[in-house]
């Protein structure tokens, strides 16, 4: 069964980490989602990749999410070999968001840590080249989180716009 | 070339000789123009890809002199397809600029008219109009092959009326609304 | 000016030690100021605006006479915050914005946003949708991949291509229309199955397509693929090792093309792609012409799934009944289908209420963007545009 295979493989791979890193494992299928803590966030990420028995080591996606109180990213690696894939959840602290960097582990984490920074101020820390990636260099804030405030300006050649709330569907 | 008839006469320029000169020259020019719109290759996202479609096989622009250049230099016409981000706003500006009169703008597409269906982004200039003066709004999600041609005829007849004096009217007209 | 003919007092030779004319020189120290003069690496800029950049993609190229030292690719000049927009709005009034994603192929968007929305909220979808679904989706590849074809050709110079391609994608276009009403972005998914049924005889016009479409491939090979200049632009140039391509996260045909066997309709299949025989196109060079070599055989392969669709469609309802209001458990869900482009997946978060926490789109053009930099260092100007057209991005996607 995929699913206790998982399950196991996934312990095997966790089982040197320190008690507490991971809070919670749930395997459902061919996923297993994850509940790190932050301190432990880049040996649990290195075990996954690391260990033949996991072998998560193809970066499928990075994002984070912002419910108002509180701020997680959302890593999912997957193992093309094995067909499954782990989603890691791991709570920030909103108020200075930090992490650390996995781009020497997967560079096409690059861009998605770039993103997360511009949308979220989330430092990754160790990241060759933090810069903002979508948004324009100067613009101030972090639009995606739930505390952002749009202060328009008054040019249409410098953001931000002007906003249509009459216009939502 | 045709008779100088009354109401052209205010258009007409006394050269020695007589203004049926001026009239003429205007008539020649405005037909190798409108006949010759060429366009900047200025495709920014669906709408880009619409426009494309307009100018190949099955629908084809070449018929009616429109072909696509690269650099702002050679062009005329610049058919603005896509939305209008606040990071590229500077880039279409300049670029407007970097034409040589006399030259047009052509708003393709909800977004580059009106900001389309992202009237509540912050990082979308709501119409390109904010940023260059339009002479042809060609509305639609994204606009079909039809439309567009039906406003680059439009261009065409706007074309005609013009005069090398640089006399010009700024009134846009919409089309597909 | 003189008329005269000029004639250099110090003409090279051989041996720079011994000048023809003039005072004794220190010829050592000539050379060694000759050689700590230095060169300069020349700072170009391509794009935004330019014709095969494939959208406002902006590349800064440090060049070296005609070598890319370095490269810095610049996005977000097509960035909305659709993100955002999403949690504006009610789930389902977020779909006919993910059309304007990858917007030439807008039905893959469509279902991965519908299905994180299914996921989530534990909607099933009928039977008779699934197998359309899988229909519209490889028909849209088709038109993609034909669209590929066009702007790849029209990249290395080769600008008939495109007007051929066209010409097929039209076909497909007005088999879509006839189905959704639209050419280009379709919302024609709903969260639970599809809106409408299809009309009458639209498989017999999907097969005479598939046919007319398979008639045409030898005059492809024999523009692109058998062409020499082609090949010679292609063979060879930006190679991706296997190893590389997973560390990137490459997805989709640039991935396959380095030899990984990726493919989401035969890795996690979704709809009914697990009943449905065809083969996943790897091939083992990983450079330029591979990438494209792909694409051209995915063609095939779409063809070949499509005439499956139709013999094996059942009679039944196109929807499941979803509520007015649609408000999934709290929880996070996650899609993944395979565009024409590689990987996209939509990861959704919910807490209860009508509106999402949380879209994230994971675009496929976004990650496959990343290796540019690192690929075009070492290769000439000309061929960065090869190998910008054979990763085949849509910028829509990659800055939504």
């Amino acid at each position: 069964m995929m699913e206790r295979d998982f399950g196991s493989a996934l312990r095997t791979a966790l089982a040197g980490l320190p008690e507490g890193a991971v809070e919670s494992l749930e395997v459902s299928g061919s996923v297993a989602t994850l509940r790190v803590n932050l301190g432990s966030l880049r040996a649990v990420l290195e075990s996954l990749k690391s260990f033949p028995e996991a072998a998560c080591d193809f970066p499928a996606n990075l994002t984070a999410y912002d419910t108002g109180e509180e701020m997680f990213l959302v890593y999912r690696l997957a193992s093309i070999e094995r067909g499954w894939q782990a989603l890691v959840l791991c709570r920030v602290d909103r108020s200075e968001p930090a992490a650390p960097s996995v781009t020497d582990l997967w560079p096409g984490f690059n861009w998605f840590e770039r993103e997360v920074y511009d949308m979220f101020g989330v430092r990754f820390e160790g990241h060759p080249d933090l810069r903002r990636i979508l948004l324009p260099d100067d613009w101030e804030g972090f639009p995606f989180r739930k505390d952002y405030v749009s202060r328009p300006s008054g040019s249409p050649l410098r953001g931000p716009q002007p906003i249509d709330r009459g216009a939502q569907g | 070339m045709g008779e100088v008839s009354p109401d052209l006469q205010s258009r007409v320029v006394k050269f020695p000789g007589g203004g049926v000169l001026v009239a003429g020259i205007d008539e020649i020019f405005n037909w190798a123009r409108s006949n010759s719109m060429w366009s900047l290759t200025f495709g920014l996202s669906c709408c880009a890809i619409e426009m494309m479609a307009t100018a190949a096989s099955h629908y084809d622009l070449d018929r009616f002199g429109i072909l696509f250049r690269a650099t702002p230099r050679q062009a005329d016409v610049m058919i603005v397809a896509g939305w209008v981000s606040v990071k590229m706003a500077p880039f279409i500006r300049r670029l407007y600029e970097q034409m040589p009169d006399p030259k047009h703008v052509l708003a393709m597409g909800g977004c580059a008219c009106a900001g389309g269906p992202y009237r509540d982004s912050e990082t979308i200039v709501k119409g390109v109009g904010e940023i260059v003066p339009v002479d042809v709004f060609v509305y639609g999600c994204p606009p079909r092959p039809e439309n567009l041609i039906h406003g680059l005829i439009k261009l065409q007849e706007r074309i005609r009326e013009e005069s090398i004096l640089g006399i010009k009217s700024r009134e846009p007209i919409t089309v597909g609304g | 000016m003189s008329l005269e003919p000029r004639t250099d007092p110090n003409p090279p030779t051989a041996e720079p030690e011994t000048p023809a004319k003039g005072p004794a020189i220190d010829a050592q120290a000539l050379h060694q100021e000759i050689l700590d003069l230095g060169t300069q690496g020349m700072v170009m800029n391509m794009g935004p605006q330019h014709p095969s950049t494939h959208g406002v993609l902006r590349l800064i190229l440090t060049l070296d006479g005609e070598e890319v030292m370095a490269c810095e690719p610049m996005i977000g000049y097509l960035h909305r915050g659709l993100e955002k927009m999403a949690e504006r709005r009610p789930y389902r009034h977020f779909l006919p914005f993910t059309d304007r994603l990858d917007y030439v192929c807008s039905l893959a968007n469509n279902l991965a946003c519908a299905q994180a929305i299914e996921r989530l909220a534990g909607v099933e979808v009928p039977e008779r949708a699934q197998w359309l679904r899988v229909a519209l989706m490889e028909l849209n590849r088709i038109a993609s991949h034909l669209l590929f074809l066009g702007t790849f050709g029209t990249d290395l110079g080769a600008t008939t291509m495109l007007l051929y391609a066209f010409r097929e994608r039209e076909e497909a276009l007005a088999l879509l229309e006839a189905i959704t009403g639209a050419r280009l972005t379709y919302n024609w998914i709903r969260v639970g199955g599809l809106p409408d049924d299809m009309p009458e005889n639209w498989d017999k016009g999907v097969l005479a397509f598939c046919d007319l479409l398979e008639s045409r491939l030898p005059e492809y090979d024999r523009l692109l693929t058998d062409n020499p200049i082609f090949r010679r632009r292609t063979e060879g140039v930006g190679v991706v090792s296997p190893e590389d391509a997973k560390a990137y996260g490459l997805t989709g045909p640039t991935l396959r093309a380095s030899g990984v066997a990726y493919d989401i309709r035969r890795w996690a299949p979704y709809e009914k792609y697990a009943e449905i025989d065809f083969d996943v196109v790897v091939l083992r060079d990983g450079d330029t012409f591979a990438r494209y070599l792909a694409r051209r055989l995915e063609l095939e392969q779409s063809v070949r799934i499509l005439r499956q669709v139709f013999d094996k469609l059942p009679e039944g309802p196109i929807a499941s009944k979803v509520g007015k209001v649609l408000k999934p458990p709290p929880g996070i869900a996650f899609s993944q289908v395979e565009s024409p482009r590689g990987e996209l997946s939509f990861t959704m978060v919910s807490d209860g209420s009508p509106n999402p926490v949380r879209v994230h789109i994971r675009a496929p053009s976004f990650a496959n963007l990343t290796v540019l930099a690192d690929l075009v260092a070492g290769n000439k100007v000309a061929d960065v545009v090869a190998i910008l057209g054979s990763i085949d991005i849509v910028l829509g996607e990659v800055d939504r």
